[in-house]
């Protein structure tokens, strides 16, 4: 399964590689902002996408806006800081499989992956 | 024991810790108020004190009236916050808040203060934690209301400061006004917070 994490921290990358259960590690590419993300999910063919949701150049609201927009969307689940209640309610009118605060656990990541029926 | 990184590793991971902070006090704001809150990239700098107004006003700060509460925090990381909304948001906040019949002043006033202090309390408690700090703060006092920033604070008060200066934007979309956290991290503190980064890197690289 292909596997995009976006997020413009390399330490939030690095910390979700870390959660991800092996599997989703084989074939996982890293987009560091928005515009990235964007262009690698109409350049190739992302299964599944980690988005954060505070980034410079696009945030994770446009990102999703914009692929649903285009109908790029892959399966997307949103990891923030901003754990706001309405943030999980925004993302997933936007598309969103799920939301998830930074930084959850590989079981609570597993459970959400199981429930949306992509592991 | 802890590993050697980078000072790119090292700001990114501060940054990264910041913004987990930010993101608690964007919850605050919004649970308070009842709003949804938009949230800017954490702008974090290692600046001398002539250098602190330009960077505080920077983007839409510099030309506004603005309400401004600050509290000091100490213990493991010290410092002090200042949280500015803007006087348009300001005079919604008693609005937002259910009290649009009451103009009593005190009253603004102590709104001010109190979303200050849920504000300030769960950004640096949300980064202290992730630290493996614990930090005290004093109680929020007023620095003025209505007034442009320049006008703020007295000539050269920052002057002979060196300090890690924190700025994030906090944007009320329904109401279509911001506030801002501007947090200043003391110079005595930042041997301690770098040491503290470094023990969060290993930990979150480790395995």
């Amino acid at each position: 399964m292909r596997v995009m994490i976006v997020d413009d921290s390399r330490t939030g990358r690095m910390v979700l590689k870390k959660v991800l259960p092996p599997a989703l590690l084989v074939d996982l590419v890293e987009a560091d902002g928005g515009i990235e993300a964007i262009r690698v999910c109409q350049s190739e063919n992302i299964e599944l996408m980690f988005l954060d949701l505070t980034m410079p150049d696009l945030d994770g609201y446009q990102v999703l806006e914009r692929l649903q927009q285009t109908g790029r969307l892959p399966p997307t689940v949103v990891v923030s800081a901003d754990v706001q209640p309405l943030a999980a309610v925004r993302v997933k009118a936007l598309g969103a499989l799920g939301f998830m605060r930074k930084w959850p656990t590989r079981v609570e990541l597993v459970e959400l992956l199981v429930g949306a029926g992509i592991l | 024991v802890t590993r050697a990184f980078s000072a790119a590793d090292k700001e990114d991971a501060l940054r990264e810790v910041i913004n987990l902070g930010m993101g608690a006090a964007g919850a605050a704001l919004a649970e308070a108020l009842g709003v949804f809150v938009r949230l800017s990239v954490p702008a974090v700098q290692s600046i001398d004190g002539g250098d602190v107004m330009a960077f505080l006003s920077a983007a839409q700060w510099g030309d506004r009236a603005v309400s401004m509460s600050r509290q000091a925090f100490y213990g493991g990381m010290s410092g002090e916050a200042l949280v500015l909304f803007d006087a348009t948001g300001c005079r919604q906040l008693a609005d937002l808040l259910g009290h649009e019949d009451d103009t009593n002043r005190n009253l603004a006033e102590e709104v001010l203060l109190e979303l200050g202090n849920v504000m300030v309390g769960a950004c640096i408690n949300g980064v202290a934690e992730r630290l493996s700090e614990v930090v005290s703060f004093a109680p929020p006092s007023l620095v003025c209301e209505g007034l442009p920033l320049a006008e703020a604070f007295a000539p050269g008060i920052f002057a002979g400061r060196r300090t890690l200066l924190v700025c994030i934007d906090f944007y009320i979309e329904s109401r279509q006004f911001d506030s801002r956290i501007a947090i200043f991290i003391a110079e005595k503190s930042l041997a301690r917070l770098d040491v503290a980064v470094e023990a969060f890197l290993a930990e979150v690289t480790d395995g």
